[in-house]
Formats: C-alpha cells, structure tokens, sequence
C-alpha cells in the first residue's frame, strides 16, 4: 500500500504493506534516526517519533495507521545551520557515547521543550520515560536541559558538564564533547545497519530447541529448493576448524571447544543451520523445511550439577594441547568420543573436561592457617550470582561482502583485529584477504568483544561470494549471545577486633555454559581484581570453571570483577557486623596504598605467572573518606513511616587498564599537505570516546586546535594492530599509542623544520597553533612545513608512528556509596542516594568520564537488584524481552545519584590517565547489599536482590 | 485482513461475523511482540470512532473507551487514584497510544487498569449486538467470551481510593497490582488471574501461581498486606 503522510513538514508517500510496523517503512524511506532495538516490544524507544502531535513508539504502529499521519522524526532537529541546541547540549553534557537511540531521546527532549520551556525533572523523567539509556545513565540528561535553558536564556553556555583538570593543558582534561558527538546525535549513517545496500543477502540461524543434544543428520534438500534460497551451512558441511569466539589475544587463555557448527549443540538455541537467502520470506520458509534428527542427550544447567560425580558431560571428545601437554594426554583421551568435537587448548589451564572442568587456578599469599587461628571472629558465606545480559541497543549486527577477491566485514566489534584474525582463520585464509571496518558501535559492554556473528557471516560471504548481512534478534541476543558468567563465590575471611584482616579465602566456582569464552579470565577477574585492594598478608583462592548447557557466557564490562566484589565487600560487612565495628573503618585499615607490593598478583596472571608489582597512583583513601562525608556515614537515617527502614552501604573497588604484558596498542598520526592532522588508530572507539581521546593526545602534543585533527580507528587496512577495546584497555594502552605516535611526528616536525630552516634542531620548538618557531624568532607553519616536504623535491610526508606495550599497571580505584529504603511490609527498595567516587588519573574526557560512571552504576544497580535471565528445566529462556528480563530505566535512577571524579595523576597513563569505566560496575552490589542489611538486618546472598529474598529474610512468609 | 469500522455497530457485527478477529485501539497489544493477540487474522480498527475524551455529568465520570493512558494519567476530572492506576503504564509512548477501553478488555492479570477500575465499582458502556447496554466492570471483566466493544466507563464524581503496584521495576511485569475504593477492594495478581469484592481478603478468590513475578507464596503474603 501507499500512505501519505506528512513527515518533517514534508508530504511523503510511505510504500510498504498495510500491516507493516511503521518503523521499517521510515526506515526505508530513508529516516535512519528511527532505529529498533527491541523488535517491536515498546520498551527501548530507539523507534520513537513524535506522531500526531504525540510522542509514540513507530513499531506499535501500522503503516495503514500512518495515511495522512503528521510525523516528525529525528531528521527534523538538524538544520543547514547545525544540530539543534538541545543535540549540541546532550553532545557538550556528554551524553552522546554509542548513541544508538540519541536521536530518539534529542527527539523527546526537543518536543518536551516546545512545550514546556522550563521543565521540572518530573516533566524530564517523563520525557524519557520510555526510552532505553545503558551507557550514559540518565542523570546528564538533566544537566542537558539546563544547558539549553541557559541557551535560550542567555545565548550561551556557560554551564560546565564536568570539573576540568592539569590547567597548564588545553584539551586533556577539559569537557570538550565528542568530536564525532554532532554526527552521532544527529543521526548520521554511522552503524552497520546503515552501510547495507538494497538486494544485499540475509541470513537466518535455525536453532536448537534442546540444551544437550547430538545431531544425527540434518536434511537441507527441500529448504534448498526454495526460491531465493542460496546456501544452506551445518555441522556437516562448515569447516573442520575449531576455534572460539571470545577476542583475546593470541594464544587465547580459552580452549578451542568449537566449529561454526557443531554436531552436538549444547544450549537452547545453539546453532544448528545457517540458511542464506535472497529475502527473509525465503530464508524462513527454508527453516521451516530443514528436518533436523536429534539425539537429545542429558544437559547440566549448574555448577552444582556440572561437578556432581558422574554428571553428563558438556565435551567429551579429544583433549589437545598447542603447548604444554600433560605426559598423560594419550591416557586421558582414550575415553574421548571423536564424534564430539575436539577441546584445543593453547596452553594448560588447569582443565579437566571429564569433569566438565574449562579450567582452573589456585594460589595465594602467606599462611591461611595461622591467618584465621589470629582472628577473633571468621565469617564464611556463599555468594550467587545471576546471569546478566549486556543488553546493547543495537544487537549484533555484521555485513560482509566480497571486494576485489577480499572479504570485507563491516563490524559492530570491540576487536577488529581478532575478528581478522578468526575469520582468516575459519576460511583458511590469510589475513591479507580480510578487511574489517568497525562501524560506531550501538552499544558493546563486551558482549561485542566476542566474535558471535561476524564468524558465521564472514563465512558464508567467502563461501558463496555473496553479500550477506545478518542481525541477533532481540530474543537471540538473549539465548545466544554472550552473558555474565554466573558465579557461587565462597568466601571466608578472618578479622580482629581491631579491625585487622588477618586472613581471606575465596572459592569461586563459576558457570561458563556450553563453551569456554573467557572461561579462565572473568572467573579470575573474581579474585585478580578484589584481593589485591586488601593489605592482607594471607590470602588464597581456587578458581573452577565448569561446563554446562546454559546460554553462553563471555565477556561483560567488568568481567569477574562484579561478582567477586560482591561477594568479597558483603563478607567484610557480615565479619564487621560479627566483630562489632565500623566496615567502613574496617576498609580503611586494611587497603593497599601508594607503594605497596602486591605479591598476590604473582599468581593471578591470566594463564601464566603474574607480575608483582607495587601499586601506583591510588585515590582509594580519599574516596572512602569523601565518599563517607557525602552520605553521613554513620547518621541513621528516620524515613519517618515505620515500614520503610533506611540504610546505608559502601564498597571499596579497583579495576586494570588494560593487560600489562599481553595488550599491544599501535597508532600513526599523519601531518596532511595542509599542516591538519590525521590519526590513525588501532584502537576501538565503542562509544566511549576514545577517538576523541586520540585526537586530545595529538592535540596536545602537537600543539594544535582539536577542530584540525581527524581519527580514523578500528580498520584493519588502514590503522595498525591493537588488541581491542576490552579489559579497560582504551585509554591507557590505544591512547598511549597515539601518544607516542603523536610524540614521534613532533620529534620528525622538528627535524624536517630544522632542515627547511637552515636552524638546529635544539633551537626549535613547537608553538600552538600549529608552528615551529626558533628562538631567532623566525617560524614556520605546520602548513607550510608539510607541503613543502611533500614537494617534488621535499622529503616525504611527516608521519609519526607508536606503540604502546608495557610491564606496568595503571590501576584505578574507587568506592561507592549507597542507600537505600526498604520497606519491610512490602519488601520494595528505592536506591535513594548513590555516590561513585572513583580514581581515573587524568580524566581525559572529564563529562564522558562521569556519564560512563553513571551508566556502568546504572547496569550494576540493575544486575544487583532486577535484572534476571531465568531458564526453564529445559534450559529455554524464559525472559527473552527486556519487560521480562528488567533492566532499569529512569524511574529506577537513585534520587540523587552522584559521581565524583578523585584527582590523582598516574605514572605511566598517558598525561596521568587511568581507565574509567569498568570499575563502575563493581560497587553497586555490596554497597546496596551492606545497605539493605544496615536497614534490614538482612543480608541477600544472591543476585537479584528482589523484595521476595528480603521479606523472606524477614520470615515474613 | 485490516477492517476499519465506521461505527460502533459495525465494528461489533464485524466482530461476530469475523473468526479470529480482535478489535484493535491503540494497537499496543496488537502489535507488541509476544502479543497475546498475535493469531489475530481479523483486525477490526476502532480507533477512528469517536469514543475518546473524558467529561463530567450527573455526578458522574464517563472516560472514554479510547481515551488515552495518558490523557486518564492528566486529567483532573478523573478520581486520583484510577489516574495514579494509569500512570503503571510506565512508558509515556505507551501511555499516548494505549487506551482505558483497551486495557481493560485484555484481562491481563497484570493490567495496569482492571483493579482501580474494579474496586471503583465503574460502569462500563458497551455496544453489543443487541445494542448498548451498562454493565458492570466486575460484570463485563468476567464474561472472558465478550465480543461487545466498550464504549466508555463510568464512576462517581470524586470517587476516593488507593491504588499499589508491586512490580521489580516500573516496566516490569507487577506482581501484584491492588486497589481499594469506598470498601471494594480489587487485585490483579501476575500469572494468575483478577478479583475484586468488598472483603480485603478477596484476593483469596484466585488461584495463585509462581512466575516471573514471584512465588505464590510472595504474592499471596503482598495481596495480604496492600491495605
């Protein structure tokens, strides 16, 4: 049908079937603001327009309800002159970070002020009420609106969306806004999605409807005469290579357990068909023609089942080790079944498959013995916790397609590089013959440092020469995609009445589901980022990981961490309570400062020995001191109304930049013939600003206005190698690179001044903005110098090249402050105030820095106390849509909600910067669970912690 | 096949005469994925006719079967707490397109509506196909097979009560959603069903069940202590 609407003022006929959502015939159109990130559920708002003078959500309507419709989109807020002032006050309030539906919120907003010029934060909640914030968190938003009333109030803003740091720097430190924040809250064609042309292939993936089962023989034939159908890829007919998909560096501390598709699936929804088609139509008519013979064998859905004697087991075929093999392999694998699959391991992790063990570590400090024979009271409690999805707003996505006898990907990755790398190696390939583009990136969390999809599509485009792009459904994401590893973290710990730790033992059992993504690095992150904050003399832990045949697991902002400092912080609350003292008093005695060596570190190396290291730049005592003045620590607080108890908690948490002694960052930085600057960057911006950290570093050193220095990062063809954006790495390790990149073209510029201008080089220096001046006053502009040596008879283009590659850390550190008001009749919680103070070096972004805290809070908050994947005894995904699974939205924001940024400057980030954004994560879950209990004098034990555990700690049932 | 009614009556005959049909309003159920409604091959579209808006007589309220969450949510004419039972519709997008009429015909066990509705003792207005006819909301709540098509509801000018939702988040599923008004107590408890009468006690009519939500036991202890 054809309905004519009115769409930004202009009249438009809108093609499409009558019972179509709007949504795809908008998109279609051409209005690419008006994104989908739920699939029609009317929860995320990534599709909002304002429609008849309404603000609705474009997938809840038909495109027959349209017919003489007004409609305003994202499109309508820019203008020849610019972004609107309310896109300019998100992007300076630094708002703008993967930016998926920032048009849709800027839509909103704008709306929200045309009709009301001086809106209440009520007003502001409502605006946004139904629209999905994961990065960011909302509380900028606010800070947004205000900007903008200033604005219309007074022409400017004057407002400062973040504290500024190191004065005699100009961009370093200063909220300066993204440099790409305009085309992203605009709306430009920046994501995957919107790089696919018309008649591009799709790619649907039959799945598995059992947890455990062994494929008997799949017939294609019938779906393979489809029209439009075009190939058909299964277990029997995909590479014989195994791999995996986490997007480590190589060798990867994970086994190599699978193929593209594997002859055992091992979870609801593993793959079991990859149907190429020239329509969607075809490619589900062809599913619906695939007859699949399965033999469903008996899964295992905990650790608790997965370590029982004789459990079924998740592998059972060959065990081979790249190096490091055990004398005892040959033995251990006569009772393989080859027909399973082989487990590669690229060096010992302590595995055991019979056992459904992925791996394991062990290891410590001192004598834990005689460690809790010192102390006067021991606490010892088990900790569990959830499975939570990274939820980014734009699922994963990839578009591949053949060019000039490459394959080239267009990626929504954290890791480009690894992408390259395991799809070269899948096609059997050479690395030369892939491409990788990453797109902006809708939202990563590390859900996008796994390689989920880009695996299966780089494939099929190399099998079949086709272009194909393929995209999770929002259910997808949630069964077969990458979660949270769920964890039971025992912990015993031993104290004195004076507040001294004497002992902690950890015991993390972790749950790594049907493959081994990460299964040695997150569970490791429970220890390798707690432990090394306590100066305690004896500490130990074990460290198992088991298979199972629950959604798979992998990488999430934080890693381990989470769930380690969950539950290492509530076992100090629970020994503080038993010992009678202040826990936070307790926290303070017994934290590493400046200098101190951390020996527990030796044997938490990632698969090989760790380094001992001493600790660097450290604001842990100044947060838990300022952080405990700003909530009143230690006051009561009366809510006045006797079923609603307040409480108050804290943690104390740390995180890494990066992997010292396993990550690489390598960037060039290029002088143009007209004196502008170019960065190239192998790091991966996911929306966190990163290329505008580049650009900052360059900025800087070179002297030069940031509007004359562009970054181009994350293609594999023209940017050098980087690990990836992962394990907090950004900043410190791709922005030292760019640094030292940066550091060497100023080393050159002085060279070929000094030739150009008959001067020493000892004599020059550089000037801002963009100039080599001597001291016999004469100069040259960057301009100049660089055409010149690009001349005919010049000698050659200025290009500074760096790596960055270190033994040191740079660790960042922090503590959050919660409280909390339960009610004890109805077991509901409100987070009332919630303070993050955090150590971040030199913040280079100071407003991107404080937003990523808020947003990276938001999701702890949200895996603390709502959110929940919850299977059936099946192993079927029972919450595969955001309304089951929870996650928080506006309304479930602290009421004053804080961040605060410690100033320290670090040794060895570049200007004095640590990482930022994974250690948010870490502080919500003991903080809110010290609070309840302070409330309550219940402490929950388990993730989520919901209303129903509270009032049954209550015995009220 | 998409029917747009012209009138009332249409759409109810539409109704009758169309297997598989469902009336559709603000489409958000219609077109929500995991719809309740989704073996829907008959749409029969109401949302033309005129029965949104809200207006005082008589010393009664009469709302509009096609009035909007939101315009429930803001209206000062409408009792405070069937207009605090509109704003459990977390999502202002949702509240804009959602309708009362809609709402309440779904039956869902956790309307963000039926139990304010229900303990305000409203009349509902509905077109049959014997005509208009006022029934009452426990009445027409009831008779799960109705085809009849709401016209609007009625309640007294002024009507006082309260209304509690117990829910993880405000987008989430509620637990246990509970309204009481002038002694008629209602309650709307997740994955199990809804029940209103002048006893607090009358949740004690459903037949409660585990969910997502919660245990039986966790809801059956909240329906006990709401009021």
């Amino acid at each position: 049908m054809e309905a004519r609407t009115t769409i930004n003022g202009r009249s438009v006929l809108l093609q499409g079937r009558e019972d179509e959502r709007l949504r795809d015939a908008l998109y279609r159109a051409g209005y690419n603001t008006v994104r989908d990130s739920d699939d029609g559920e009317g929860f995320a708002g990534s599709d909002t327009i304002i429609f008849n003078g309404r603000l609705r959500y474009s997938n809840l309507i038909m495109l027959y309800q349209a017919e003489g419709a007004e409609i305003r989109t994202a499109e309508s807020l820019r203008s020849a002159q610019g972004i609107n002032d309310v896109q300019e006050a998100m992007v300076k309030a630094g708002v703008v970070q993967s930016a998926y539906n920032a048009p849709a919120a800027a839509l909103a907003l704008t709306f929200l002020l045309e009709g009301n010029p001086d809106p209440t934060k009520e007003d502001i909640k409502e605006a946004l009420s139904g629209i999905f914030i994961r990065d960011a968190g909302y509380e900028h938003y606010y800070l947004a609106v205000d900007m903008v009333r200033e604005k219309r109030r007074t022409g400017s803003i004057s407002l400062e969306a973040g504290p500024s740091f190191r004065s005699s720097l100009r961009y370093v430190g200063k909220p300066t806004g993204k440099i790409d924040g305009e085309a992203l809250v605009a709306g430009d064609r920046l994501f995957v999605e919107d790089k696919v042309p018309p008649h591009t292939c799709v790619m649907h993936v039959l799945r598995s409807p059992f947890a455990h089962a062994v494929i008997r023989s799949i017939d294609t034939s019938e779906a393979m005469k489809v029209d439009g159908v075009v190939d058909i890829i299964t277990a029997f007919s995909c590479p014989d290579v195994y791999y995996m998909q986490a997007g480590q560096g190589c060798p990867e501390p994970s086994p190599y357990d699978r193929r593209l598709l594997n002859r055992t699936v091992r979870h609801v929804g593993d793959r079991v068909a990859a149907i190429v088609a020239e329509s969607d139509e075809a490619a589900a008519a062809a599913a619906e023609l695939i007859h699949v013979v399965y033999d469903p064998l008996k899964p295992v859905f905990t650790v608790e089942e997965a370590m029982a004697d004789g459990a079924p087991l998740v592998h059972s075929g060959i065990v081979r080790y790249v190096s490091g093999a055990p004398d005892d392999l040959d033995e251990y694998n006569k009772a393989a079944d080859p027909d399973d699959g082989d487990v590669i391991y690229q060096f010992p992790l302590h595995a055991d498959i019979r056992h459904n063990i992925a791996a394991a570590a062990h290891g410590g400090i001192g004598d834990m013995e005689k460690g809790f024979a010192e102390a006067d009271a021991i606490v010892d409690e088990t900790y569990q916790t959830s499975q939570p999805q990274c939820t980014p707003l734009e699922p994963h996505v990839c578009y591949a397609l053949m060019e000039g006898g490459r394959l080239v990907i267009h990626a929504s990755t954290q890791v480009p590089y690894h992408v390259r790398r395991i799809v070269a190696k899948i096609c059997s390939i050479p690395e030369n013959k892939v491409h990788v583009i990453k797109e902006r990136v809708g939202g990563g969390y590390g859900s996008k440092q796994d390689v989920l999809v880009e695996d299966l599509v780089g494939y099929a485009v190399w099998k079949t020469g086709r272009p194909i792009y393929y995209r999770n459904t929002r259910a997808e994401e949630f069964y077969a995609n990458s979660t949270r590893h769920p964890m039971r973290i025992r912990v015993k710990m031993g104290g004195k009445k004076d507040g001294t730790i004497t002992a902690i033992y950890m015991d993390v059992r972790a749950n790594t589901g049907p493959y081994g993504n990460h299964c040695l690095t997150v569970p490791m992150n429970a220890s390798s980022k707690t432990l090394p904050i306590f100066r305690v003399d004896n500490m130990y832990y074990d460290l198992i990981t088991y298979y199972t045949n629950i959604p798979p697991t992998g990488a999430y902002q934080g890693y381990g961490a989470p769930k380690g400092y969950f539950a290492i912080g509530s076992a100090m609350g629970e020994l503080a309570m038993k010992l009678g003292i202040d826990p936070l008093e307790m926290a303070k005695k017994n934290i590493v400062e400046e200098g101190y060596m951390l020996e527990i570190l030796r044997g938490l190396g990632e698969g090989r020995e760790g380094a001992v290291v001493p600790v660097g730049s450290c604001g842990l005592r100044e947060a838990l001191e300022k952080g405990g003045e700003m909530i009143g620590w230690g006051r009561k607080e009366d809510s006045g109304d006797p079923d609603w108890k307040i409480g108050k908690g804290f943690a104390m948490i740390q995180q890494g930049s990066g992997l010292p002694g396993l990550d690489q960052g390598n960037a060039q930085v290029k002088l143009l013939t007209d004196g502008t600057v170019l960065v190239l960057s192998g790091g991966a911006d996911l929306g966190t600003g990163l290329d505008t950290l580049s650009a900052k570093v360059a900025a800087e050193v070179l002297k030069v206005p940031l509007s004359v220095v562009s970054v181009v990062s994350g293609d594999t063809d023209s940017c050098l190698f980087d690990t990836g954006a992962y394990a907090s790495s950004g900043t410190y390790f791709s922005g030292n690179a760019s640094l030292n990149a940066a550091k060497d073209l100023a080393g050159k510029i002085l060279k070929e001044a000094a030739l150009q201008m008959g001067e020493k080089e000892e004599d020059l220096s550089i000037e801002y903005p963009g100039r080599v001046v001597s001291r016999s006053g004469r100069e040259i502009d960057y301009a100049r110098l660089s055409h010149d040596a690009t001349a005919g008879d010049g000698r050659g283009q200025l290009i500074g090249t760096g790596a960055f590659a270190t033994p040191n850390f740079a660790i960042p550190y922090g503590a959050h402050f919660a409280e909390v008001a339960v009610n004890v009749r109805t077991g509901e919680i409100k987070v009332r105030r919630f303070y993050a103070l955090q150590d971040a070096g030199t913040p280079i972004n100071p407003e991107l820095a404080l937003c990523q805290m808020y947003g990276a809070a938001m999701k702890s908050i949200g895996h603390t106390l709502y959110e929940d994947l919850v299977l059936d005894g099946d192993g079927r995904c029972l919450t595969p849509d955001f309304t089951g699974y929870c996650p928080p939205m506006i309304e479930e924001a602290p009421d004053d909600f804080r961040a605060v940024l410690i100033d320290v400057c670090d040794q060895y980030g570049p200007f004095g910067a640590k990482s930022i954004s994974e250690i948010a994560c870490n502080g919500a879950a003991p903080a809110i669970a010290m609070a309840i209990a302070d409330a309550t004098g219940v402490w929950v034990r388990s993730w989520p912690i919901t209303g129903e555990k509270i009032l049954r700690g209550l015995g009220r049932f | 096949m998409i029917h747009i009614a012209r009138t009332a009556e249409e759409a109810v005959a539409l109704r009758h005469s169309l297997e598989g049909s469902a009336y559709l309003a603000g489409g958000t159920e219609m077109m929500r994925l995991g719809s309740s409604l989704s073996g829907v091959r008959e749409i029969i579209d109401v949302s033309s006719l005129p029965l949104s808006g809200i207006s005082n007589a008589g010393g009664k309220v009469r709302i509009g079967a096609l009035t909007t969450l939101q315009d429930v949510k803001e209206s000062l004419l409408v009792p405070a707490f069937i207009r605090e039972a509109a704003s459990f519709c977390a999502s202002l997008q949702l509240r804009n397109a959602a309708t009362i009429g809609g709402n309440f015909a779904l039956r869902r066990s956790d309307s963000y509506l039926a139990a304010a509705l229900l303990a305000g003792e409203c009349s509902v207005e509905l077109m049959c196909s014997e005509g208009v006819k006022v029934k009452s909301a426990d009445e027409f709540f009831r008779k799960t097979e109705c085809r009849a098509l709401i016209l609007s509801f009625l309640v007294d000018e002024g009507r006082e009560g309260r209304v509690r939702r117990i829910g993880r988040t405000s987008h989430s599923h509620a637990a246990v959603i509970g309204a009481e008004s002038m002694g008629c107590h209602a309650f709307s408890i997740s994955g199990s069903g809804t029940a209103c009468g002048h006893s607090r006690d009358a949740w004690k009519g459903i037949d409660i069940r585990d969910d997502l939500t919660g245990s039986a036991e966790y809801k059956r202890y909240l329906a006990s202590v709401l009021f």
